[in-house]
Order: structure tokens, then sequence, then C-alpha cells
């Protein structure tokens, strides 16, 4: 009877090894649906970019090889045109029911009406790469090669620098509670995150999420100890769940926070492609999309997009 | 299934909290009430699949020596190709890399894979599989090797993390095969082998590569710090599962020294890939840090590996 007993505990914890995953951690098992794997929603456009969400169920995107630019998935699967506008390589819905792109070939960040197609110019003279926007309606945006992270507050026009120095700032987002901003560092290892004040500035600044490299087969040749890793984590476009936690498109996969910034873990890449942005959106926002190359993939998990507009 | 043993058994289950004298009278007690003999440890016996039959067709394994690889550069290797008996060139054919090939090759040696294979294949029992036995790279500066075990590059390629090893075998050997042989490019149909540090390195290969290996045999494998190994059981914790078949084979009385605790880590290795519900089988006996168990249970190992080859199609 003991034995019995014995089997059947190590039979039912083995079954539900990860009930003993404790209430506060946000494993895998909390995100994952086993069964939900990538599946292709977008195929044989240029380069595709730019993921966003909307209030609704569409899933926006960019192409920034085609004349187009802009197109939206409906959530049966249709591929639509959507606004014109070329080269958008980060864009997402402001408070004011406009959509703000980031076009760094022509300097500028531009906001579009959905409804008349008119474009605006927000900001020129800029390098932007992606961008994320606030309640508030100001927006954030990394210009990668000058190492800077940039404030537009379009109400008044005013554009200003408020970090220098990450080496490669490229992904953008909030918290959840837009208290905190997060951006990933392509050349680098980390996320660095900050908390935002008021007026915009941004202070606190901190290497808070540690990104996984590869190991650096090169670099570690004959010791007898611990590989090096690699030091260029490919850290690119982001997005925040209603959990809090944070979803960085990195050379190895999504890397997956929770929002004290341990490692909740890594998704596969769903092809051999560099995936370049990640966003939660379609139905109920609950579907992560990957940008790679020429094709967007999409799975089902257990975490809702944050839409920073509402 | 997982078994637990404790790593010294009679010392902690009955030493704990008594007297010696007491442990001491205890244990007598126990040995006298036992109706077996007390088996020695690491005592394990090749079966009958392990033996020549006389009415299996034999497959034939063509030697090869000296490879020059770019990826290795300036080391030299020994290595063999198992072809069964079965192989229709007209049929993609599964494979099975071995990591320490010369010493799975032989017929009389401790593995005996070729013969395995020969009875496995016959009963239908595995899937036409051809076998690729690899010896570890010897650097050439180093002069003549007469102990393929003292291979000088074998640490460096079998417990180093990272794709160097997948990089080595898929683009450089696979391709050499490939030449002369009708090798499946289905990834369900590529297993991949190693004893200790081998182990490791079959087990790394699939890790990076299950796009090309999704069958993984390790036995007495060392996911210790011998280069940073140790860090897989939690490697595995935080990344999405992959679609790997993993075997794992170890003893408890296998190493424990600077770099780690063998059954511990394979315990680890386990736990995790239960964590993550993986495809895995655990067998843990009580054998050192030798290739007597896991050679013993090698056949029912393969039938276990490719339980499903007829309904997969392999």
């Amino acid at each position: 009877m003991k034995r019995l007993l014995l089997f059947c505990t190590t039979a039912a914890l083995s079954i539900c090894s990860q009930a003993q995953d404790l209430a506060g951690d946000l494993t895998l098992h909390r995100l994952l649906i086993p069964g939900e794997e990538w599946q292709l929603v977008v195929d044989k456009q240029g380069f595709v970019d730019a993921p966003c969400a909307g209030d609704d169920d569409n899933f926006y995107f960019s192409d920034m090889r085609s004349e187009q630019g802009i197109f939206r998935v409906t959530p049966d699967g249709k591929v639509e045109p959507f606004v014109k506008a070329k080269g958008v390589s980060g864009m997402k819905f402001a408070p004011d029911g406009r959509l703000y792109c980031a076009q760094g070939g022509q300097k500028r960040i531009i906001a579009i009406d959905p409804k008349t197609g008119e474009t605006s110019v927000l900001a020129t003279n800029v390098q932007p790469n992606d961008l994320v926007v606030a309640k508030n309606g100001h927006v954030y945006f990394t210009e990668t090669g000058k190492k800077q992270v940039t404030l537009l507050i379009p109400k008044t026009g005013e554009v200003r620098a408020v970090d220098i120095g990450i080496t490669a700032p490229n992904g953008i987002t909030l918290s959840a509670s837009q208290g905190t901003l997060a951006v990933s560092d392509y050349r680098g290892i980390h996320v660095w995150t900050f908390r935002v004040e008021e007026n915009g500035d941004l202070s606190a600044k901190m290497p808070y999420m540690t990104m996984r490299t590869a190991p650096d087969t090169a670099a570690s040749d004959n010791r007898m100890r611990a590989p090096d890793y690699k030091t260029a984590s490919g850290g690119d476009g982001m997005a925040t769940d209603t959990r809090g936690r944070f979803y960085v498109a990195t050379t190895m996969g999504v890397q997956v926070f929770d929002p004290t910034a341990r490692e909740c873990g890594l998704l596969t890449k769903p092809s051999d492609k560099a995936i370049t942005s990640v966003m939660l959106a379609g139905p109920k926002h609950e579907f992560l999309y990957v940008t790679a190359a020429d094709k967007i993939f999409r799975r089902k998990v257990q975490g809702e997009g944050v839409l920073f507009f509402k | 299934m997982t078994f637990n043993f404790p790593l010294r058994p009679l010392r902690s289950a009955l030493g704990a909290g008594l007297p010696p004298i007491y442990a001491a009278l205890l244990l007598g007690v126990a040995t006298l009430l036992c109706p077996t003999k007390a088996r020695a440890i690491d005592d394990y016996k090749l079966g009958p699949l392990s033996m020549e039959q006389a009415d299996v067709p034999k497959g034939r394994v063509i030697a090869h020596t000296n490879f020059a690889s770019k990826v290795f550069t300036n080391t030299t290797r020994d290595w063999w190709v198992y072809v069964p008996a079965q192989y229709d060139a007209k049929k993609p054919a599964n494979v099975m890399v071995f990591q320490d090939g010369h010493d799975y090759i032989g017929l009389k040696g401790a593995w005996r894979v070729p013969t395995v294979f020969d009875n496995l294949i016959h009963r239908g029992e595995m899937p036409v599989t051809i076998g690729i036995f690899i010896n570890p790279g010897h650097q050439t500066s180093r002069g003549t090797l007469t102990n393929a075990w003292r291979a000088s590059n074998r640490s460096v390629e079998y417990d180093s993390l990272g794709d160097r090893y997948s990089r080595f075998l898929i683009g450089e050997i696979l391709p050499v095969v490939a030449k002369d042989f009708n090798l499946t490019t289905n990834a369900e149909g590529r297993a991949i082998c190693g004893a200790s540090s081998g182990g490791i390195c079959a087990f790394t290969v699939a890790w990076e590569r299950p796009d090309q290996f999704r069958k993984v045999l390790s036995t007495i494998g060392s996911f210790t710090d011998l280069r940073g190994g140790n860090l897989y059981p939690y490697l595995i914790r935080k990344t999405e599962r992959k679609p790997l078949r993993v075997f794992l084979q170890d003893g408890a009385n296998d190493l424990d020294n600077a770099f780690g605790n063998w059954p511990l880590a394979n315990q680890m290795m386990a736990a995790s890939l239960r964590y993550m519900d993986y495809d895995y089988k655990f067998v843990f006996g009580d054998g050192q840090h030798t290739s007597k168990h896991g050679a013993s249970i090698f056949p029912e190992t393969c039938r276990w590996l490719w339980r499903d080859w007829k309904e997969k199609g392999l």
C-alpha cells in the first residue's frame, strides 16, 4: 500500500511538475499553450517590420520595401492595404487615434489619420528606428546610430534627447503601468529601463534585464572553463503584456522577462531568419506576432498585450 | 520512469541517527535475511541482442582515416561508416552518429553497435539506419596517437557549449557520407549518441540543431562544469521545449570530482526534461564511469528511441 501510494505521488508529481511553480513565477508554463506553435500568417512580402496592435482584432505591419507600406491582417487572416507610408520601421497608435510612424529613411516621424489617410509630419531631422507612444501623447523613439533615446511632445512640437549612451538602442516599450520605459540594446546584452518623469524626462537608468546570447565559439577556444558568450544580443523590437511581462526579439529568439526582470524564458524562432520585432495583437491581443524577413508568424499565448493609448 | 537512489544507499538508509554499532548490526541482520547474494556494483552484462546471430544478415563497416577538418583545424581523426545489409539506395536511410566511434564500432568491444543494429533491423525493431562512428580529433602537432581516448582535442570538441561541433558534423562529416549513401534529411530519422563527454556532445548537437537531430542517447553524460555544461538543467527549464527525444543513463557510483557530481548532474537533467514535458527516459543504476550499464541496455534503448519508426515512416 505504501509503495502504491508512493508510486501514485510520484506519478502525480511528474504529470503536473509545473504545479510546483510559485504563485509569482511567470514561467514558460504560464505563457505557452501546449499545441499552439508558430503559424505562418503573412508570406512573400519584401521586408516586414513595425508590428502593431490597434483597438480592434486586426494586426498591423509595415513592408519596408513596398510602395503601399502599411498593411493589416484581419482576424480571418486576410492581408489588406491599410494606409500608405514607405519605409516605416516602427509604429504605434496614439491617443489621438492616429498612427505614429518612424520613417528613418526620410529622417522624420509622421502621423497618419486612418480614416482620411491624411499624413502630418511630427518631427524632422531625426533618425528614428522604433517608437512607443504613451497615454499622455509623449512619443519616445530610438535613434540607434546616435546612441540616443529621444522624446517628442506632439502638442508643442518639442524634440529632445532624453538618454545618450546605450550602444545601439533599438526596441522600445513601456511597462504595463507606463511608469517605466524599456529600451533594448542591439549590440549589448541588456534591456535598459528608466523611470518616466511627468515632464517626459527619463531617470533611474539601469541595465535591468539581461538577454541570453549564444556561446562565442571563436573566442572560447581552448580553455578548460565555461565559454565566453557573445556580447551582442541582437535585441530588437519589444512588447508588453498586462501582467507586466516584457518581450524582446533577439538573435536567439523571443526572450521574455517578468516585471522584476527575471527571465521567464526563451521562445524558439519560427524560422532560421532573424526576427526584427514582436507584438501582442489580433483577437483579444492574445497572439504573439514576430516579423522575420519576408514573413510574419504568430502563436496564441497566455498573455494579453497592453495598448498604451488606452 | 525515474529511479532515485541516494548516492550511498546503505549508509544513508541504515546509518541515519543510529550509533555505528547498531547500524553495523542492522546491516548484518539485513545481509543474513537477504535471500540472494549481494550483487557487485556496475555488474552489467551484454545480452543476446549484442551477440552475433547465425541467421541474421550482417552489414558492412567502412573505415576512414585521417579526416582533415576545417572547423577543428590541424586535427586528424579516424572514423567509420556502418551500412546495414537491408540498405536500399533508393530509400533514404536513417542515421545514428556515435562520438568516440572507436568504442562502439568493434564487434568484440564494449558496445558492438554493428551487431546490435544487425539484430534489431532484422527483427524490425529499428529502421534501416546507417551508423557513423567518429573519433575525437587529435592535433597533428602532437604526434601519433596510440590510444584513441587520449585524442588531444576531445574535451574541446565534446565538452564545449555552442554550435561548433554541430558545424563540423553537419557541415563536414555528413556531406562526405551523403556522397556515397542516401541519408535521410528528416531530423526525426537522425539520432546522436555518446558516453561521458561524448554524451553531452550528443545532447549539444541536438540542442543547437533540432532541425537536424531529434534523437539523443547519452550515457554517463558529463553535464558538469568541464566547460560550462552544468548550465543545461537550467537552460532547459527556461527554453521553449525543443522537439527532442532524449535517453539518459547514469549510475549512482559515477564520478564525483572537482568538475561536479555526475549522478546528481544526470538526475538534474532528467528532472529538467520532466519539468518541460520532454519525451525522455532516464535509467539510473549503480554503475561507475563505464559503459557497462549503457552497453548492456543498448538494444532496449534503441527500441525505445526508434519505437514509432513504422508509424512515422522512418
